[in-house]
């Protein structure tokens, strides 16, 4: 048997027992984001809740402070004139475009955290910044909001001025940040996940201001 | 692993394609040089990756300069197929593979799972430790170019793949077509359209 073929061997057997142990992580994964996940969220944030309400958590950072929207189209379920209007409010802003499928795993969890945290003055605006064109068409963000239950304001950001000015060098879908009481950022997240982070910073800021 | 797990898993998602679609490139057109031919395509992809990460990159070409760029990828593409057999073929494959995963990588707008966004985090505060798990995400997103640069030379059934004339053939079409795709600016398009499939079907 030659070398290479030995070597190529390895790199199989390599490759199959890490995909094997791959597939069988990523299936732990999806779950979290399958259609049961509101049941799992609700678990989750009850497990949290107690933690982001410890005698003494850690005050999240201030990062910088927020910009303003720019070259906003309209709103949806809302209709401000610019984020000026939440000043003194804690709230989430998640650029989001609706193909996108990681920004759709996010939505069950932003949606437990509304729920739970809307009565005590959380907020939250989806800036809608289309990806593609066929993602620009308001009544299709209209009908894809309703079918991922996103009942918060939404700004449509179709030339994706907003999403340039906010994320600069380093532009993803989707991205949240949590912008404090004084318009300062105190979160700031790429891609799915850090829900706990996230929560726990929400939780903070509407218990201890800015 | 849960990175590559992700990249791995990522491979249902249409957003994946535009990495894994160009990959066949090296594969199918560096003759009997695959493997090193795949194994610079990923490091080349995860290097601009990491780069476009760390807001050290360009913006994604439009123009003139998408033209130019798909010029530059036929070239490549020929390159890798007309090079002279011996050391001249395997310098083509290494040129033609890392140019490959240059323009895939910066044309590629991934979807950013938990694992992914969360090293795409730590970017903001480490350069250069993540680096090598960048690496790793696109391994996952490549392990079938991986898993089918190695078959020829494990099985000796399949030998006659490693430097055969008609896959070479597909892999230079298949760059020259992405080049044309890309020149002429209908990438994003043919893009938006997978997702739209991609939407109807989920």
């Amino acid at each position: 048997m030659t070398f290479s073929r030995i070597a190529a061997l390895a790199v199989l057997a390599a490759l199959v027992l890490v995909v094997v142990a791959a597939l069988l992580t990523s299936g732990d994964d999806d779950s979290a984001t399958s259609a049961t996940a509101a049941t799992a969220i609700d678990d989750e944030a009850t497990a949290i809740a107690p933690s982001a309400q410890s005698p003494e958590p850690e005050a999240p950072p201030v990062l910088r402070p927020r910009p303003d929207l720019i070259g906003i189209d309209g709103w949806l379920q809302a209709e401000y004139d610019s984020l000026d209007d939440l000043d003194g409010q804690v709230y989430i802003v998640e650029f989001w475009t609706f193909g996108c499928f990681n920004c759709r795993n996010v939505k069950p969890h932003l949606r437990a955290i509304y729920d739970r945290y809307q009565p005590e003055g959380l907020e939250i605006v989806g800036v809608h910044s289309p990806e593609f064109d066929f993602e620009k068409d308001v009544e299709a963000i209209e009908q894809a909001a309703l079918d991922q239950n996103v009942n918060w304001p939404i700004a449509l950001d179709t030339n994706k001025r907003s999403f340039r000015s906010w994320q600069q060098d380093r532009r993803f879908w989707p991205r949240t940040y949590v912008v404090d009481q004084n318009g300062d950022i105190r979160y700031d997240h790429i891609g799915e996940g850090g829900y706990d982070d996230l929560e726990a910073t929400v939780a903070w800021l509407l218990t201890n201001g800015a | 692993m849960d990175l590559f797990a992700e990249g791995l898993w990522a491979i249902r998602l249409p957003c994946t394609l535009a990495l894994l679609v160009p990959g066949f490139v090296p594969l199918f057109g560096s003759r009997n040089r695959a493997p090193l031919a795949v194994g610079f395509y990923v490091l080349a992809a995860a290097a601009v990756f990491w780069l476009r990460s760390t807001g050290n990159f360009f913006d994604q070409p439009k123009g003139l300069l998408a033209l130019a760029v798909g010029l530059v990828v036929i070239g490549l593409a020929i390159l890798g197929w007309k090079a002279p057999r011996g050391r001249p073929a395997t310098v083509a494959a290494i040129v033609t593979s890392s140019g490959f995963g240059v323009v895939s990588a910066w044309l590629w707008i991934p979807c950013v799972g938990t694992h992914l966004g969360r090293l795409l985090n730590r970017t903001s505060t480490e350069t250069w430790a993540p680096l090598p798990q960048f690496a790793v995400y696109v391994a996952g997103v490549c392990a079938l170019l991986i898993a089918l640069a190695a078959l020829p030379y494990a099985v000796e059934r399949l030998a006659r793949f490693a430097d055969n004339e008609r896959l070479a053939m597909v892999g230079v079409s298949i760059g020259v077509a992405f080049g044309v795709i890309v020149g002429v600016g209908l990438y994003e398009d043919i893009v938006a359209q997978l997702l739209q499939w991609s939407l109807k079907i989920q």
